[in-house]
């Protein structure tokens, strides 16, 4: 008895492979007996192919149908039906031959598949082993399974094929490509799933015939050879390759799919119900994989599943009525939980070794990098002594950091001033690692900071030098780099967080083209960069577009790059926008305390204040000329600079372009902020600091004098291709160790005075409690944490007053939307005209009954700080007896602070609670919940792949190839 | 990367392209030196742009508050019998002057039926001015004489230089506190010989509404010519001294010394008038005291000596005398102005650093009747405002004259209606009505003071400029 076969080949494109499918069908050593073309190209070009293989039966479908459709269609179209199959061992027995434009069939393909069938009548489908077209070795699929959870699994997929898989017969499953299956079996389970379109159709359709009580079975000497995969061999058009974003939302919509039509129709609707809160769990999960892109695969197929209408109805009705056997039967078929644990591993370890080929060289951080770290942190400890063990830190633009963790929470929120700044955020960070004490936190900030800048420089100058001196020499000219020293020295928080943050910034952007891990921290720290020192924005702009210019191929994940900082800043540009203030946006965020005076020199030499530098030699030199001090301070810096400009004209190194660029956009940007103020506080205006945009300046002067450093022992190195290695020539690496060090020693002395100036006495930063108001208002600031107080301080102009509350002024409460007020020109919002009109009252001899005025605002105490220098002590005095003689003052004495008075009223509690908008939970919400994600992205969850080692490829630039793939896939 | 990978055969990059590659990255170094150097040159030479927002300020003025006058209240004087303790052993009398005033008095003194007069000016009274001047005149077996003197604003320092705690001279503080809240004074002493240390002279709490009285000479014994500071922290004090002498067993005058605000190197003493000088001089040497003639009272405080030029400007105009004296930082100088006719005078005192200064003159009368009295520097009263002053009440047989005087240019002044020229550098001498308060308006720099006398009495008192009205303080609100 003879099987009919019926070869249904459905076209959805022609080309080369359509017609090597077609040629192959006619050379097939048994030929089909029926030949069934679905032409659902919609080209003539293709029609007219098909047309010319002289088939039994031409059908034209829609190309927008399914696989299964398609077959489904080409079987409608036979003029024979089926005749009523008396039994398998008798009368005709018809087999459809399912193949696909794509799929190339051996020319005795179709002979061993029926060889195999033949021999055992309880197979009902056999598939080939499936080979790729365009490398005949490697399997592109043989056999598919599911596991325990119900997502398919092929048995091989990209395997070179050694026969390895041809012991294999009984499978769950084959793939749909060059299908033999019994058509009595398929019009019993009725034919494929329509709401399958093609990835998992095949599966689909086994697991029934399965369910049915046949067998499936792989016949690994039939071989097809097949151009396209399931997925991209179902979608019309041009066959371009299925994007592994699409890729993902098929697999994951048809697997959801099928869960909802395999499960018990108990569990359905909890199935349903799953399926978004999964979809949320897998999407986080996609995040800490490094693949963003495929968040929205995960939601598009719930969504697909949860709203398909009767498609799963009808599927679970379909498998029903052709099922004969329980779920126990294909049990032993599914793939063991061991097994996938095993080809997980198998596949990681496959990943990390590719990184590892691709990995640029790149110094080993042990025990180089440690040495210096440890030598910055040494340095940091002795530096800041009389800090340690203290509980908060005052003096410049220091304060405590929030009084406790709900306070650190509000200073988030956007209120009725306006909306919180973007280093309020930095500092709820910082303060959450000290919780009980949040200030604590700062302190911790200020003696590790040599440390955190040695460690973020040295990251950043291995990814761009091949050898430990080089990035040893960067770290420690950026670890006592001017602006850091003077930001320490001065008390400026968002200077040094600023400091502390750019190199990461820069080590991560330069990773972020190949890694979206790099993207994220490079996102993360750009936004701290930023809240930090905003007036670095124009320059970072600048960078990130010249960056995505040259890597546009990365372009895209380049454009989230800025997402956490437009995140923090969008509240406050909103409201800075709606006000008419934009350039207050530029505002330096903490305390509004004016920086140290700003001289051209001191930028070009990269001092941020250079009386920092300059006066304690002076003190030691007294009869050298201030010139003379300057051009010796100049000659501390000059070998970093030239060290930076030579190294351009050593092999490699145009690496130290972009460094030198960023640093020169650095110095504009110090240049360009110099003279501007946007800030008005104690009285007078606030310029800008100077210090970040000189950080910037200062990490590409560093980076480029690292790489100088690594040009000159890369010159030392043998010429290329010489037969020794280890034959340096020792002329240039003693040349580079010497110039590292007197770089390093140069840029040391220079530091020193500001870096002792905390064991000198003379920085304003001391140990001191958290709070800076005295202690009876800080105690009574613990039962009433609202409780007010008005500061006076007599100025030149007049007297500056301000209301602190609770036990004074913290940083998280500070607002630039508040000192930039004055850019609106000069008029007085109606809540500082009320407290300058109580001030007027309050400092001078008035017959005004103050009291009311004073419970409104909640003010119970009253503090006169110490006169500004030039103001005339009568001054102080007339306010002095003015306050002393008001009837509604005590007068408590004179603190640390200034003079102090208590306000006689009633004890009456605060009732004033701030009011703000509606919208600030939602905002904060959308904020927090930015930074989260953008953090789930940035935590490194892969294993680091192991360097290679920097010595063993010492003349080899970075690979070039390394753009190819992504770290973190 | 433009470097060959490692796969690069190395034997066929030809040496012209290395050293081509070599060439490019020399260039490439020039260029970013050249343009180091324009970057370097542009941040030094060329000003970067340059912005500072306005300061906002509101100018406040305050409003107008409750004006409140301290008077020295009664003389003061010692219990007959064992324990003798501080009385007052004659009342005063008061004239306040004023729309709207109301007067009170301190509760408590350290004085036996002692207190004080405060006159206040309430916040919503029609008028602004106010004006009380107290006179005192005791007959006691150890006090007797005519003492006079302006209430005064309360405040924060207090220099009175008058006074002496030698053998016959009783000299007391006299702290008063009309404010609310009590008042922790400091007080300072200088003698001739500088400075004087003593116990319990800081801290001194005046409760709010007392009155303190203490004995000098517990702090400086047997002391010429000594000077006082009062600084009060807390509340304000008004301060004052009264000073008494007893020549023998005859009570030879009491003068109440009224305060001055702070050192300056200028003062005026309007009235210095020497009644029966010569009279007094005598009787007071006859018992070896020498407080007898006029005399100023000199002390430069600070850390630098002072040269001192005293002018003293007599009635009838023209130049007059000039004297010169070097002053000793922190050294009082009892300076005699001796070979005085009888007459009036006024006393300019010019100093190179900041002094305090006071004159003293004695009279004497029939009997032993005899009086002396420290007139105390008047400052100047705004120049075209009215400024209130208050002529103190006198008993029968006595009179009360102004002194005007012109340091520097003439004035045209009108004391209650009536116009008065006072000479360039001179001054003007008139009569007026006691027991009244006179409107004095001034086209020029004058300094006014009021002059009582009787037989063998005499006594002044000062016009005192209105507390100077508050003017405008600018807030600079966050």
């Amino acid at each position: 008895m003879q099987p009919r076969v019926i070869a249904i080949v459905v076209a959805r494109r022609g080309g080369e492979a359509l017609q090597q499918t077609l040629d192959a069908l006619a050379q097939q050593s048994r030929r089909p007996d029926l030949l069934v073309v679905v032409d659902a190209a919609g080209a003539d070009a293709v029609t007219a192919q098909l047309a010319a293989a002289n088939p039994t039966q031409f059908v034209t479908a829609s190309s927008g149908l399914g696989f299964g459709e398609l077959v489904h269609r080409g079987l409608g179209a036979l003029p024979v039906a089926e005749p009523v199959a008396s039994s398998p061992y008798g009368g005709v027995e018809e087999w459809l031959w399912l193949l696909r434009h794509d799929t190339v069939p051996d020319p005795r393909a179709l002979e061993r598949l029926l060889a195999a069938v033949e021999i055992a009548p309880s197979v009902a489908v056999a598939g080939p082993k499936q080979l790729e077209a365009a490398h005949p070795t490697v399997i592109a699929g043989y056999g598919e399974t599911i596991t325990r959870w119900g997502a398919s699994v092929a048995i091989a997929e990209r395997e070179l094929d050694q026969a390895q898989h041809d012991r294999l017969s009984d499978v769950l499953a084959v793939g749909e490509a060059a299908m033999l299956v019994r058509r009595s079996v398929y019009n019993a389970v009725e034919g494929f799933d329509p709401a399958l379109a093609g990835v998992d159709a095949a599966l689909d359709l086994c697991v029934r015939i399965r369910l049915a009580g046949h067998r499936v079975i792989g016949v690994p000497q039939a071989r097809v050879f097949v151009h396209e995969g399931t997925a991209a061999a179902a979608r019309p058009g041009s066959g371009r390759p299925v994007s592994p974003r699409s890729l993902a939302r098929l697999r994951r919509t048809a697997q959801l799919h099928r869960r909802l039509v395999y499960a018990p129709a108990l569990v359905v609707p909890l199935h349903w119900l799953s399926l978004l809160p999964i979809a949320v769990a897998r999407a986080l999960g996609q995040l800490l994989r490094k693949r963003p892109t495929l968040v929205g695969a995960e939601f598009a197929a719930a969504l697909a599943v949860a709203f398909s209408g009767t498609a799963v109805p009808s599927a679970r009705r379909r498998l029903a009525r052709g099922r004969t056997l329980g779920w126990g039967a294909i049990a032993p078929l599914r793939m063991a939980p061991d097994e996938v644990r095993r080809r997980r591993a198998i596949e990681r370890d496959a990943l990390l070794s590719a990184q590892e080929d691709d990995r640029p060289p790149r110094p080993d951080f042990l025990p180089g990098g440690a040495a210096v770290v440890v030598l910055a942190a040494l340095v940091g400890l002795v530096a800041h002594l009389p800090l340690i063990g203290a509980p908060a830190l005052l003096g410049g633009a220091l304060a405590p950091l929030a009084p406790d963790a709900p306070a650190m929470l509000a200073g988030l929120e956007r209120t009725a001033e306006g909306a919180a700044d973007p280093f309020a955020f930095v500092l709820a960070l910082l303060g959450v690692l000290t919780p009980w004490q949040p200030s604590l936190a700062i302190v911790v900030l200020w003696i590790a900071a040599l440390p955190l800048a040695a460690l973020g420089a040295w990251w950043a100058a291995a990814s761009i030098v091949r050898r430990p001196g080089p990035a040893a020499v960067a770290a420690l000219l950026w670890a006592f780099s001017p602006p850091l020293l003077v930001a320490l020295a001065e008390g400026r928080p968002a200077a040094v967080i600023a400091h502390l943050a750019l190199p990461v910034l820069v080590a991560s952007a330069a990773r972020a083209p190949r890694s979206w891990s790099g993207t994220a921290v490079a996102g993360l720290s750009a936004a701290v960069v930023v809240a930090s020192s905003p007036s670095l924005l124009p320059a970072l702009v600048a960078a990130w577009l010249v960056w995505m210019l040259a890597n546009p191929r990365r372009l895209g994940r380049l454009l989230t790059l800025p997402v956490p900082t437009v995140a923090l800043l969008a509240p406050l540009v909103y409201d800075q926008l709606r006000r008419g203030t934009p350039l207050g946006l530029l505002a330096d965020p903490g305390l509004p305390v004016p920086p140290g005076p700003v001289s051209p020199a001191g930028l070009l030499l990269g001092w941020p204040d250079l009386s920092l530098a300059l006066a304690p030699l002076g003190e030691l030199l007294p009869g050298v000329a201030p010139v003379a001090l300057l051009i010796s301070l100049a000659a501390l810096v000059a070998p970093s600079v030239l060290l930076a400009l030579v190294g351009l004209a050593l092999p490699d190194g145009r690496r130290g372009v972009v460094p030198l660029v960023l640093g020169a956009l650095g110095l504009a940007t110090a240049w360009a902020v110099a003279g501007i103020a946007v800030v008005v506080a104690g009285g007078g205006a606030v310029p800008l600091d100077t210090g970040p945009a000189l950080s910037l300046a200062g990490l590409g002067l560093a980076l480029a004098a690292a790489v100088g450093l690594d040009g000159i022992r890369a010159a030392a190195a043998p010429a290329r291709g010489a037969a020794l290695v280890g034959s340096e020539r020792r002329g240039p690496v003693v040349l580079a160790t010497a110039l590292g060090l007197l770089t390093v020693l140069a840029a040391s002395a220079a530091a020193v005075p500001a870096l002792s100036a905390s064991l000198a006495g003379t920085s304003p930063v001391a140990a001191g409690e958290p709070r800076t108001l005295p202690a009876i208002i800080a105690a009574e600031a613990l039962r009433d944490p609202g409780v007010g107080t008005i500061v006076l301080t007599p100025v030149e102009a007049g007297v500056a007053a301000r209301v602190d509350r609770g036990a004074g002024a913290t940083l998280i409460a500070q607002r630039t939307i508040v000192v930039t007020r004055a850019l609106q020109g000069g008029a007085l919002a109606p809540e500082q005209e009320a407290l300058a009109e109580l001030v007027g009252n309050l400092a001078a001899p008035s017959g005004r009954d103050l009291a009311s005025a004073l419970a409104e605002l909640d003010v119970r105490f009253v503090l006169l700080e110490e006169a500004a220098p030039g103001v005339p002590a009568s001054t102080s005095e007339g306010m002095t007896a003015a306050l002393d003689g008001n009837a509604v003052l005590t007068p408590i004495g004179a603190a640390d602070a200034g003079r102090l008075w208590r306000v006689v009223a009633d004890d009456a509690e605060s009732t004033a609670t701030p009011d703000r908008p509606l919208s600030t939970p939602v905002v904060l919400g959308v904020q927090l919940g930015i930074l989260a994600l953008t953090l789930l992205l940035a935590l490194p969850t892969s294993l680091r792949p192991r360097r290679a080692r920097s010595d063993a490829r010492p003349d080899e630039g970075p690979a070039a190839t390394f753009e190819a793939g992504d770290d973190d896939d | 990367m433009t470097e060959p990978t490692a796969t690069t055969p190395p034997s066929t990059a030809p040496r012209g392209r290395s050293l081509l590659r070599a060439g490019g990255r020399a260039s490439l170094a020039l260029i970013a030196a050249a343009a180091a150097t324009a970057l370097a040159a542009g941040v030094l030479l060329v000003p970067g742009p340059s912005t500072t927002p306005v300061v906002p300020a509101l100018a406040v003025t305050p409003d107008r508050s409750d004006q409140s006058l301290v008077c020295a209240g009664g003389a003061l004087g010692l219990t007959r019998g064992d324990d003798p303790q501080v009385a007052v052993v004659a009342s005063e009398r008061r004239v306040s002057a004023g729309e709207g005033l109301v007067e009170g008095a301190l509760a408590a003194s350290d004085a036996v039926d002692g207190g004080a007069a405060v006159v206040t000016l309430p916040r919503e009274a029609p008028g602004a001015a106010l004006a009380a001047t107290e006179s005192v005149q005791p007959d006691t077996p150890d006090v007797a004489g005519l003492a006079a003197a302006e209430c005064l604003t309360p405040g924060r320092t207090a220099w009175l230089v008058g006074g002496a705690t030698t053998v016959g001279r009783t000299t007391w503080i006299v702290l008063s506190n009309a404010d609310d809240v009590d008042a922790a004074v400091d007080l300072r002493l200088w003698g001739d010989t500088g400075p004087i240390e003593a116990p319990g002279t800081s801290g001194l709490i005046v409760a709010a509404g007392t009155q303190r009285i203490v004995p000098l000479a517990g702090l400086a014994v047997d002391e010429d010519s000594p000077v006082v500071r009062v600084t009060s922290t807390g509340g304000s004090v008004a301060a004052t001294l009264q000073t008494t002498i007893v020549r023998g067993l005859t009570p030879s005058g009491i003068s109440i010394v009224t305060p001055i605000a702070e050192p300056a190197e200028r003062h005026v003493i309007p009235a210095l008038p020497v009644i029966a000088g010569q009279l007094a001089r005598e009787r007071s040497t006859a018992d070896g005291g020498t407080d007898g003639s006029p005399a100023l009272r000199l002390l430069a405080p600070g850390d630098e000596a002072a040269v001192v030029t005293v002018t003293l400007v007599p009635t009838a105009g023209g130049v007059g005398l000039v004297t010169e004296a070097q002053l000793e930082p922190g050294v009082v100088l009892d300076l005699p102005v001796t070979e005085l006719a009888d007459g009036e005078y006024g006393v300019v005192i010019e100093s190179t650093q900041p002094i305090v200064v006071a004159g003293r003159t004695s009279t004497a009368g029939t009997g032993d009747a005899a009086d002396v009295e420290w007139f105390t520097p008047s400052p100047a009263l705004p120049v075209g405002a009215e400024v209130l002053v208050g002529v103190a009440p006198l008993g029968p047989g006595q009179s009360a004259l102004l002194h005007l005087l012109a340091p520097a240019e003439g004035a045209e002044v009108t004391i209650d209606g009536l116009p008065v020229t006072v000479p360039p550098g001179g001054m003007a001498v008139v009569p007026s009505a006691a027991d009244a308060g006179v409107r004095i308006t001034s086209s020029g720099v004058v300094h006014v003071s009021a002059t009582y006398r009787g037989d063998g009495l005499l006594a002044g008192s000062r016009a005192l400029p209105p507390p100077s009205a508050v003017g405008a303080l600018t807030v600079l609100p966050y």
